[in-house]
């Protein structure tokens, strides 16, 4: 089965953009990510067996090109991240602190933990979709909820 | 709110401001293709850079291009040096990265052990792009497949030994059927370990953190 563009944008554009952005922290690349991972997705013949199939697929390749985009050397002139954050609006004011720890997390952490409690990934399936083993994402995932505990103020809940 | 759910709210403060339809898809196809050479072009010219800078670096320092990491090699923790494979380098005896995919590997490990011994692990692999096409690991990509590789079998001495950080377990006696299973712990983490004789010396290796791995 496949969708069309239009579809996947009012699906998961955002859920893509939010993705890619805890990967590489900079809105630009992050747009450019979504942007090349919908070109990949309509450049592709693949066909898929389910919607789930094409979100994993999606997420999978998003995550791959923002590891990408922190490697290419002009990002260091691109918007501060600082600045970027200051000017979002959130619903609570904490969760402006959850949002800057978060993207202080070592990238390996990041991934991990915003397919977790964003995407609502299991452990196996983010093991898959990073081709890591289950204990890589496992430990990965209890030190990040580690140093979250550790860094806000208005606690990280034990789980 | 349990976690999830004031996760999910922080992040809902990000949004695009790009618009991604399809019709700005059709608008934006000149940039978008410039994107794309952007990003040969600068493949390219990190590429020029690496081999550039290893030729001159080699006799000095590689600078940018050389790491210095943490590993586990055989129970201990080890202070290494990741750096490009070149070709060329010292007289050091040469274990290969069962893993490793490439015909010739991308990046070398140098440690020393206990005696003062060097030591050299050659490694790299590929990375499939979402348009088929292959690549070489980066650096940092190795980096993280070494840091999640923490486990090691070898044959020491006769003995098959499995290494996972600072736990050395003799599994000689414990393959049935050329395979041997059993969990270890290490902080608070536990892994089940499935080794897998596949002969020659050479041992296969998987690990679960709920099971076992068949």
């Amino acid at each position: 089965m496949r969708r069309t563009v239009p579809v996947l944008v009012e699906r998961w554009g955002d859920s893509l953009y939010r993705a890619a952005f805890a990967v590489c922290r900079n809105p630009q690349d992050a747009e450019d990510v979504v942007q090349e991972t919908l070109l990949a997705y309509y450049r592709s013949d693949k066909e898929f067996d389910s919607d789930e199939h094409i979100r994993a697929w999606l997420i999978r390749v998003a995550v791959n090109k923002a590891k990408n985009a922190t490697i290419c050397f002009w990002r260091r002139n691109r918007r501060n991240l600082e600045d970027y954050v200051e000017s979002l609006t959130f619903e609570v004011d904490s969760d402006r602190e959850l949002l800057d720890t978060v993207l202080r997390l070592p990238e390996r952490y990041r991934i991990v933990i915003h397919l977790f409690y964003y995407e609502d990934y299991s452990i196996t399936e983010i093991a898959k979709l990073l081709d890591l083993s289950e204990g890589a994402v496992k430990s990965r995932l209890n030190r990040a909820r580690k140093q979250l505990r550790m860094q806000l103020t208005e606690g990280w809940e034990n789980e | 709110m349990s976690n999830r759910e004031q996760y999910k709210r922080a992040f809902q403060a990000l949004h695009a401001s790009r618009d991604f339809s399809m019709e700005a898809m059709d608008m934006n196809t000149k940039k978008m293709r410039f994107n794309f050479s952007r990003g040969l072009a600068v493949a390219m010219i990190i590429t020029v850079l690496l081999v550039g800078s290893l030729s001159a670096a080699y006799a000095t320092d590689l600078g940018g291009f050389r790491r210095t990491i943490q590993i586990w090699m055989y129970g201990e923790a080890k202070d290494a040096i990741v750096e490009p494979y070149t070709g060329g380098g010292e007289d050091v005896d040469v274990e290969c990265d069962g893993e490793a995919t490439m015909a010739e590997p991308s990046y070398v490990v140098t440690w020393t052990d206990g005696n003062g011994e060097k030591h050299q692990m050659q490694g790299g692999g590929v990375a499939m792009e979402a348009d088929g096409t292959e690549r070489p690991l980066t650096m940092d990509e190795y980096l993280e497949h070494l840091e999640s590789s923490a486990e090691t079998v070898v044959e020491v001495d006769d003995r098959v030994m499995l290494y996972w950080y600072d736990q050395s377990v003799d599994i000689t006696d414990q393959f049935e059927d050329g395979v041997c299973r059993l969990s270890l712990t290490h902080e608070d983490e536990t892994l089940y370990f499935t080794v897998t004789d596949a002969g020659n010396g050479a041992y296969n290796v998987s690990a679960g953190s709920d099971s076992y791995v068949d």
